[in-house]
């Protein structure tokens, strides 16, 4: 085949268009990969990363021998757990109500008002929350007015500290998730409905035979998205929620590596970062293989 | 099988555009009937009135002597075909056919029977596993047919079932919908804009315009004697020519006089009254514009030709003469551009129609 | 005139009053911020229920904006995205143009370098070292570095460019033009909609962030607002006006640190709005 001069040109060019791209991605992303070397070095400033000596998996034997870093698993994978189960329909079950109203403007002013809480970080949210959730704010004020007596602990008490991590995360997230299945829904062809009616569905047969299949793809590449910030557990969220009271549920992986960060104990904060990012894409990758294989090789991440 | 019965149906939407206005219909029981127009005169929300997903604004609709316009669409048992199929995509042939009969808790091994049936009558037997998007167009198409037939309903109703398959789908499919309503002998309502696949399908044509309904009659009537200017337009390829002219009152009967040519033609006094001079316009098929003289008093007309199209079987020329006219004729290569040609029109085969209502003027 | 069943009837009815009452929780936390923000002690120690305002007492402000390094916590949070999110957005689509197009040599491996960095990364530590490293820390320009090219951005650029009929790119190239030129003159002004996509997330995002200016800078004017904020209210440095401004209830001071801090997001809500209006307006047209 004839090497077709003007067209290696062009090729080539591309090339330096993704060059700029490749060199900061390079500089800030894979160069800090190669730092991950500090989980296997006694490292120490004066010595650098290259020049401290290699000591095998002596920081994840103290990372895993101690108990405060398994209880930090074990309240990642408790809040992630109950997250994605309490919050990954929410959003689903929040576009098929939106969708069932009739009115437009109803439905645009829900929806536009539901968009709020995703303006705002969790620095905003949390202090706001924390007036809202207090011992005289008006949540405690409403349950007295339906005969609770006691004002609840929420910020302070193990139990109800999750309940509220896991109900504002939800809260925070429903606008702008309700509008990634709201799009899907849009394509949907007004026909099938059509012909549903005719063939004798309901309202709610509709929405069970013909909109949600039509969200299945979608939620299936969000789920298998959000296994990747598993162990995250939403960091930004419960630093700015949490305090001492609470830290036998709250401490999560990022916090405690923050803690070991400030403490300049970079060893074990890169290795417990490192053990993060590892089960992250194996999570990854085992759920885009199930995914695979239970929809017969169609539905997948990539 | 059942009739349907239109009375005075209207639709006006929300933006106080009138959609169809006072329409009346009678579908015999068993009758392929056809509503044909251009896009916006009002048959596609014609037809969804009948099946019940728009509200109707005025009117009743009645089958088999019940009125249906309250009833939700699942209980006027009625069945659509749609333009584009509307399979469910994520069901195969086979419970795209059933889901109905499922909706209404039959028995599994009845609906296996009807299914089955169905499949046979449209030949598709074969691929009742399959998922929508393994399948062709017109295999799709008649997945929506058997879904249709499946329910065995009162009256058919199409969308322009066949708008979406390519030229040579489409001729094959119009040949399957005639033998299917000779076989199942059921009440069908077909909505198209093509006017072929209304002349040849339907034992009565709709034509629709504006909202309106212009002429209801057989295929042959619409076509031979059109009661507007709108229809003799509409029905026929190549159009219908028009003339403007002249009608009037000589000591035979009455004289068309125009530009082009002038001819004697023979109407009934009693409809148009007499010595009166009227604006009319002629409406003359291609295929009436003769080569040749034939009886004594046919007319001349002379033109130029401009553009030859050869259809194999037959020729149409266009010819200009004081304005474009169109010709069909046998298909001799006798023909070449800027040759001047000389077309004969009879009495008999002239469509006159009032210049200003566009109503037609019957000599009989 | 088609009868409607109880059933849906009913099913909407309640259908809107929850949805509507959802509504209502969205917006109430703000402005019961805005109501204790105005409250003077009396008021806003007796806690509870606000609807409205019950007194304008702008005392609390008085005291937020003394604080000296709330307005150049604004000015940092404001240039930081009129900086940042052009430049973003301009690279995003230019590591984009090339992954999307078939020619280019070494695609698939250039897309995986690109999307491993969404998957996996070296965490806190390395990163902190390398700014260490090169001058970034104590430096603003490390909040340009902040998610610059970001990996998921690249990906709706890039199958919005493969959408691009590529008829398009042929006709150029018969035309005559260069790469550069196909991409700045023909797919960047066909590509608005995603673009101002992406604008919006990078600036929700820089306005929001805080957490890389507590822990890269050491000076205090040169962290951004979500930072001040996150001081004031979440460390209780309010106790620190609390002695200046006697008298003043600790709630008012951190709701009106809210308020301060939440009005310039509110100017971009519209915004967002109508952006997403599309999707609001055709998921509410069922009927």
């Amino acid at each position: 085949m004839v090497q077709d001069n003007s067209q290696y040109q062009n090729n080539k060019v591309l090339l330096y268009m993704f060059l700029p791209c490749a060199v900061y991605y390079f500089i800030f992303d894979y160069i800090p990969m190669g730092g991950l070397m500090i989980a296997f070095k006694d490292y120490s400033i004066k010595n650098g990363i290259l020049g401290s000596p290699w000591i095998g998996m002596g920081h994840f034997d103290t990372l895993f021998g101690g108990s405060e870093f398994l209880l930090v698993i074990r309240n990642t994978l408790m809040i992630s757990i109950i997250k994605i189960i309490c919050g990954f329909f929410a959003p689903v079950i929040f576009a098929l109500l939106l969708n069932e109203i009739r009115a437009g403007f109803l439905s645009r002013g829900i929806q536009s008002l539901s968009l709020l809480p995703y303006l705002f970080s969790w620095v905003i949210l949390a202090s706001i929350f924390r007036l809202t959730f207090s011992n005289s704010g008006p949540v405690n004020e409403l349950l007295s007015l339906i005969g609770v007596d006691k004002p609840v602990n929420w910020l302070s008490d193990d139990v109800w500290f999750i309940f509220v991590i896991v109900v504002t995360d939800i809260w925070k997230g429903l606008g702008i998730g309700a509008i990634i299945y709201l799009a899907s829904i849009a394509s949907i062809p007004l026909e099938l409905y059509k012909a549903a009616k005719i063939d004798g569905a309901n309202r709610f047969q509709q929405m069970l035979f013909i909109t949600l299949p039509q969200l299945k793809p979608t939620m299936i590449t969000l789920l298998i998205l959000s296994m990747g910030g598993f162990l995250s557990a939403g960091f930004d969220q419960i630093y700015n929620m949490y305090n001492p009271l609470v830290y036998d549920v709250a401490d999560i992986i990022d916090t405690y590596v923050l803690r070991m960060l400030t403490d300049l104990n970079f060893e074990i904060a890169t290795a417990a970062g490192m053990f993060k990012s590892v089960v992250a894409v194996i999570l990854i990758m085992i759920s885009n293989s199930v995914s695979k294989w239970l929809t017969n090789g169609e539905q997948g991440l990539y | 099988m059942s009739d349907l019965i239109l009375k005075n149906v209207s639709k006006v939407f929300n933006n106080n555009v009138t959609a169809v206005r006072d329409f009346n219909l009678e579908v015999q029981s068993g009758e392929f009937m056809v509503l044909v127009g251009p896009s916006g005169c009002g048959k596609s929300t014609t037809l969804a009135m009948i099946a019940g997903l728009e509200d109707l604004t005025s009117g009743e609709i009645l089958i088999d002597d019940t009125a249906v316009n309250t009833l939700p669409p699942k209980d006027r048992d009625i069945a659509m075909v749609f333009q584009n199929y509307a399979l469910y995509p994520h069901m195969t042939v086979y419970d795209n056919m059933s889901f109905s009969l499922k909706l209404r808790h039959w028995e599994k091994s009845k609906i296996d029977k009807r299914v089955k049936e169905a499949a046979d009558i449209l030949e598709m037997s074969d691929y009742l596993d399959r998922y929508p998007k393994a399948l062709s167009g017109g295999q799709r198409q008649r997945v929506a047919l058997g879904r249709a037939i499946v329910r065995k309903p009162k009256v058919f109703l199409f969308d322009e079932p066949l708008s979406n398959l390519d030229a040579k789908m489409r001729t094959v499919m119009r040949l399957e919908l005639k033998k299917l309503h000779d076989r199942l002998g059921a009440t069908m309502v077909y909505v198209t804009h093509d006017q072929t696949e209304a002349m040849t399908l339907g034992d009565h044509i709709c034509v629709m315009n504006d909202g309106e309904l212009q002429q209801m009659d057989t295929p042959l009537e619409i076509y031979n004697n059109p009661k507007n200017i709108f229809v003799g337009s509409f029905i026929g390829s190549p159009q219908m020519n028009f003339i403007d002219g002249r009608l009037e009152a000589n000591s035979d009967n009455y004289e068309f006089i125009s530009e082009l040519f002038s001819i004697k033609i023979k109407i009934n006094k009693n409809t148009i009254g007499d010595d009166i001079t009227r604006d009319v316009k002629a409406g003359i098929r291609p295929e009436h514009l003769f080569r040749k003289q034939q009886g004594e008093n046919d007319s001349k007309i002379t033109g130029q030709i401009t553009i030859i199209e050869p259809m194999g079987s037959e020729t149409f020329i266009y010819v200009e003469s004081q304005q474009q006219l169109v010709a069909r004729v046998k298909a001799d290569n006798t023909y070449s551009n800027s040759d001047e040609i000389e077309l004969w029109v009879d009495s008999e085969h002239i469509n006159l129609f009032y210049a200003d209502s566009g109503l037609a003027i019957f000599s009989k | 005139m088609i009868k409607e069943s109880f059933g849906s009837r009913l099913f909407d009815a309640v259908n809107i009053s929850l949805l509507l009452m959802l509504s209502f929780t969205m917006f109430y936390p703000f402005l019961y911020c805005l109501v204790l923000s105005l409250s003077s002690e009396a008021y806003a120690s007796q806690g509870g229920f606000f609807l409205y305002p019950r007194s304008f007492d702008l005392t609390a402000y008085k005291a937020v904006f003394s604080k000296p390094h709330l307005l150049s916590g604004m000015m940092n949070s404001i240039m930081r995205v009129l900086i940042s999110v052009p430049i973003s957005v301009l690279l995003t689509a230019l590591c984009a143009y090339p992954l999307s197009r078939k020619e280019t040599p070494y695609r698939k491996t250039l897309f995986l370098f690109v999307l491993f960095t969404m998957l996996f990364s070296g965490g806190m530590v390395p990163v902190y070292l390398l700014y260490n490293n090169i001058g970034l820390l104590d430096n603003r320009l490390v909040y340009l570095v902040q998610g610059l090219i970001a990996a998921f951005n690249v990906i709706l650029v890039r199958n919005y460019f493969q959408n691009i009929p590529e008829s398009m790119h042929q006709a150029a190239m018969i035309d005559g033009a260069s790469e550069w030129y196909i991409f700045f003159r023909i797919y960047l002004p066909l590509s608005k909609p995603i673009l101002v996509t992406i604008a919006m997330f990078q600036t929700i995002f820089h306005w929001n962030a805080w957490f890389d200016a507590m822990i890269y800078m050491t000076s205090d004017k040169k962290v951004v607002l979500q930072a001040f904020l996150q001081r004031i209210v979440i460390q209780q440095e309010w106790q620190q006006l609390r002695d200046i401004y006697v008298g003043l209830p600790p709630e008012s001071i951190k709701a009106a640190t809210v308020i301060i801090t939440v009005v310039p997001i509110l100017f971009v809500f519209p915004f967002v709005l109508r952006h997403f209006s599309k999707g609001i307006m055709l998921g509410g047209l069922k009927e």
